[in-house]
């Protein structure tokens, strides 16, 4: 099983330049076909349209080759470090194996061996209110440190909260993407995708290069909760693509955790309903995931034992029953402006709280 | 015979004078004017025939010649009207021309004869005084600006026969009286004071850390949050304008023609508040006839650009080269002027096109996209961003029941504390050439705005926490300095760094 480079080309060409599904292609593979698709004798044809159908097959055999463009993207490949796995490899993770439509090559960038954790996909809303995203980057930060590999998708709002998280926790992260692995998108997430193909693993089902394309999202959350244990969800609004990836984790036989969203807030309505189904998925804090997936709680360590002035308490102890505004904690510690303000600062920089929008603070 | 008068133009502030020669000969009807006049002064023929003839003087049928000298620059306004039916006058005998020499004239004319007020009269008295000119004829409604030029002896007549009878010796008239320049309490022409804002404790804050410092505020909120009430207290809370900068005003005001005749000086700080849909030239100056624009009426004032983000982008880059110089060149085909803009910016601005992003209150739920949102913070260029060293977020929020029966503090008392903090920077940088702490340089901070152990380690924390640009630093510094100025102290300390860090700029740029 060391060479299986002429397989790894010939779904390459598939992917690329025959413009193949991945779907198609797993067909081909496992009727041993996808070697010979290319240039196919009139005999093959036969058996490539009893495996994939007359329409793909009239594609395949349409298809140019262009030896030239394929060494290219190959060498490519190499030069920036993507590792390809094959539906069917010893390295091939077991747990998309089992899925009903595992993708028939991964390619990866970073570390491999992530894969086998024991893992928890966080997915949720592109928009999210600033408590989904709190509790999205609170949950995987907690549950980071008890050594859980946080699956997500490079999105924006919750998706990038939980890979913050669990890199800033010293945690392991993989990222799947809807795009090649060296496509960033979206293009804010560069650094955040430069972190975790660092530190972490980016995974994805698609040749190197491909573009964003609307479908691919859809498709690839079968591979997030594929390969996640559990698939954790902070707040979705209605026709989310997390409920997608909820779906897929039912029929997968998943864990499934969602956190309650206020009734109030139409970017939790998705969530809450599913919520509403599935009353048993309820979680309100880290431990309870903790006790469901029986993990081993990191050991508790206090941010630090600092010593907080009268005030500083006063402070913390008034946000932790939710955020608050300048003019009350100017009431309540009966400060000047100037000293509350210089308070503040200081507190954030220890980490205690942090400033939210329109004059509100919130503790961490 | 030729009678020869002079009168005074402007070019920008500086005033040049101008000979006006009238030659009337016996022959065919007419009356021409030469020396590139443009069409305002190609009418005055017939505002000054009807005025002479109304004025009970003789208009009979001659062939007049006005020539205006220097005969290469073009003439412009009404100003000349008065000096050309002079020069008539005397040219025809009906007035004496023993003593029109002595006199600068100035003035448009009625068609009754009197006088009618002109744009521009300080900045030419000042100029013409400058350049040894002493004693001067306007109208009557401009007396009241004139009477600010000491030196100058100004006769401010009401109308055509007046001022005949005058120039014959039959009118004694007083010059105007010299006044002394008070400046007028602050705001009360505005309305405003912080006492009648409630709450907004953080954002009435940034406002007196901004005006002392002469630090460019943008306050960022939801509309109807209180940006447009704030920033109208920020003339309030500014120091007095010293004679020198109410004269410096007075004259972009006067040119501009927005000058109340009643009170004929500009006694408190300008507020100009131009409307988002303003045009490039009516921002900065210019057009065909180089005006100055809203960043020099504003000049020792502010200009406030309510919800900055709805202006044309390219009028807003062109504020940044006022903002780094406090001059405005304002140039057009033949010349070039030079407009001063000295002026404090402050902007405010929704976070976001619906308003709502943020916003705590659950019912208000920000629809912007992402990318709409980004879009819309970034019609402010960093370049422009780099110029604004206060950022402050305003809510509408209250909290009444919390404060109890506070009272809020005045504008005056904001104003004393801001007073000082501004004496302390003129004395600190009296021999630097810049007036307050905004305006410093590298080597301004490196000198004044030096850190004790505990500040630098405040602020290298901060660096590396909040992801801070090198620039943002230095605002951080600069508004530290402030910090510590409004409270008396020598050096910056630790408070007075971490007070800073919460009000510098958010991220907005990614």
């Amino acid at each position: 099983m060391n060479d299986n480079g002429a397989l790894k080309r010939a779904v390459l060409w598939l992917q690329t330049q025959a413009a193949v599904g991945n779907g198609s292609i797993l067909k081909l593979m496992k009727a041993g076909l996808a070697e010979r698709a290319q240039g196919a004798a009139p005999g093959v044809q036969k058996e490539l349209e009893r495996v994939v159908g007359e329409r793909t097959t009239e594609r395949i055999v349409s298809a140019s080759v262009d030896e030239a463009e394929l060494k290219k993207l190959e060498k490519d490949i190499e030069r920036k470090d993507i590792k390809r796995i094959l539906f069917g490899d010893e390295e091939y993770p077991e747990s998309l194996r089992i899925i009903d439509d595992p993708p028939p090559v991964l390619y990866t960038l970073g570390d491999k061996s992530l894969m086998k954790n024991r893992t928890l996909a966080v997915v949720g809303s592109r928009t999210p209110t600033k408590h989904g995203e709190r509790a999205a980057y609170m949950f995987s930060e907690v549950l980071a440190k008890c050594s859980l590999t946080i699956v997500s998708g490079l999105a924006r709002g919750i998706d990038a909260a939980a890979h913050r998280a669990a890199l800033e926790a010293g945690g392991k992260t993989i990222a799947v993407l809807g795009t090649g692995v060296d496509v960033v998108y979206p293009t804010e997430n560069r650094a955040l995708y430069s972190a975790i193909s660092e530190k972490g693993l980016v995974v994805s089902e698609y040749a190197p290069g491909t573009k964003a394309m609307p479908y691919h999202f859809p498709e690839r959350n079968r591979i997030i909760s594929g390969l996640a244990e559990a698939v954790l969800i902070p707040e979705a609004r209605e026709k989310s693509g997390a409920l997608i990836t909820a779906d897929y984790a039912i029929k997968q036989g998943k864990e499934l955790f969602i956190i309650p969203s206020s009734v109030y807030t139409e970017l939790g309505r998705g969530s809450n309903r599913l919520l509403k189904e599935l009353q048993g998925a309820m979680v309100l804090s880290p431990d309870d995931v903790i006790e469901a997936m029986g993990l081993y709680r990191a050991p508790y360590t206090e941010t630090s034992v600092m010593e907080l002035d009268v005030d500083e308490e006063k402070i913390t102890d008034r946000l932790k029953r939710g955020d608050a505004h300048f003019e009350e904690l100017l009431a309540l510690t009966r400060l000047k402006v100037s000293e509350l303000n210089a308070l503040l600062t200081g507190m954030e920089l220890k980490g205690l709280i942090h400033k939210a929008e329109n004059n509100y603070y919130g503790v961490n | 015979m030729i009678a020869t008068v002079k009168s005074y133009a402007l070019d920008g502030l500086k005033g040049y004078p101008v000979d006006i020669e009238v030659d009337t000969q016996k022959g065919i009807a007419s009356f021409d004017i030469v020396g590139l006049p443009s069409g305002a002064v190609r009418e005055s023929r017939n505002r000054v025939r009807s005025a002479v003839r109304n004025s009970f003087f003789d208009f009979t049928a001659r062939r007049t010649t006005v020539n205006m000298a220097p005969a290469d620059v073009k003439k412009e306004g009404s100003a000349f009207d008065f000096p050309i039916a002079i020069g008539f006058l005397v040219s025809t005998e009906q007035v004496s021309g023993d003593k029109t020499g002595e006199f600068v004239m100035l003035g448009e004319l009625s068609l009754d004869g009197s006088l009618r007020r002109i744009n521009g009269v300080l900045p030419i008295l000042i100029s013409a005084l400058q350049a040894g000119y002493k004693k001067f004829i306007i109208p009557a409604e401009n007396a009241a600006e004139a009477a600010y030029v000491h030196g100058a002896e100004v006769y401010a007549v009401k109308n055509l026969s007046d001022a005949a009878a005058f120039l014959g010796g039959m009118l004694s008239v007083d010059p105007v009286e010299h006044k002394i320049y008070s400046a007028s309490a602050a705001g009360n022409r505005y309305g405003a004071d912080l006492r009648y804002v409630k709450g907004q404790a953080v954002a009435k804050r940034a406002l007196e850390i901004a005006v002392a410092g002469g630090h460019n505020l943008i306050m960022c909120g939801a509309a109807g949050a209180g940006k447009t009430m704030l920033a109208k207290c920020i003339p309030t809370i500014m120091p007095d304008m010293t004679f020198e900068e109410a004269i410096e005003t007075t004259k972009i005001h006067s040119v501009a023609g927005i000058l109340d005749p009643a009170e004929g000086m500009i006694k408190t700080r300008p507020f100009r508040t131009p409307h988002h849909t303003a045009s490039l030239f009516s921002l900065i100056g210019g057009g065909s006839k180089s005006t100055a624009g809203e960043v020099s009426l504003a000049h020792n004032g502010v200009l406030f650009l309510d919800e900055m983000p709805e202006y044309n982008k390219r009028t807003l880059e062109t504020l940044r080269q006022p903002l780094e110089d406090g001059v405005v060149t304002v140039t057009r085909v033949a010349r070039s002027v030079e407009y001063p803009a000295r002026f404090m910016l402050v902007a405010s601005m929704n976070p976001c096109p619906c308003g709502n992003y943020g916003s705590s209150d659950p019912n208000k739920h920000c629809s912007c996209t992402y990318n709409e949102r980004k879009r819309y913070i970034g019609r402010i260029s960093g370049p422009l961003l780099d110029r604004i060293d206060l950022f402050v977020s305003v809510d509408g929020v209250e909290y009444d029941e919390l404060r109890g029966a506070g009272e809020e503090e005045s504008s005056a008392d904001v104003r004393k504390r801001v007073t000082r903090a501004r004496a302390v920077q003129r004395t600190r940088f009296a021999s630097d050439g810049i007036h307050t702490n905004a305006e410093m340089n590298n080597a301004h901070m490196e000198k004044y705005c030096r850190l004790d152990p505990g500040s630098e380690r405040l602020l290298r924390a901060a660096y590396s926490k909040f992801g801070l640009s090198a620039r943002g630093v230095s605002r951080i510094l600069k508004v530290a300095r402030t910090i510590a100025d409004l409270s008396g102290r020598e050096n910056i300390a630790a408070a007075d760094i971490a007070e800073a860090i919460q009000y510098k700029a958010k991220e907005f740029s990614e």
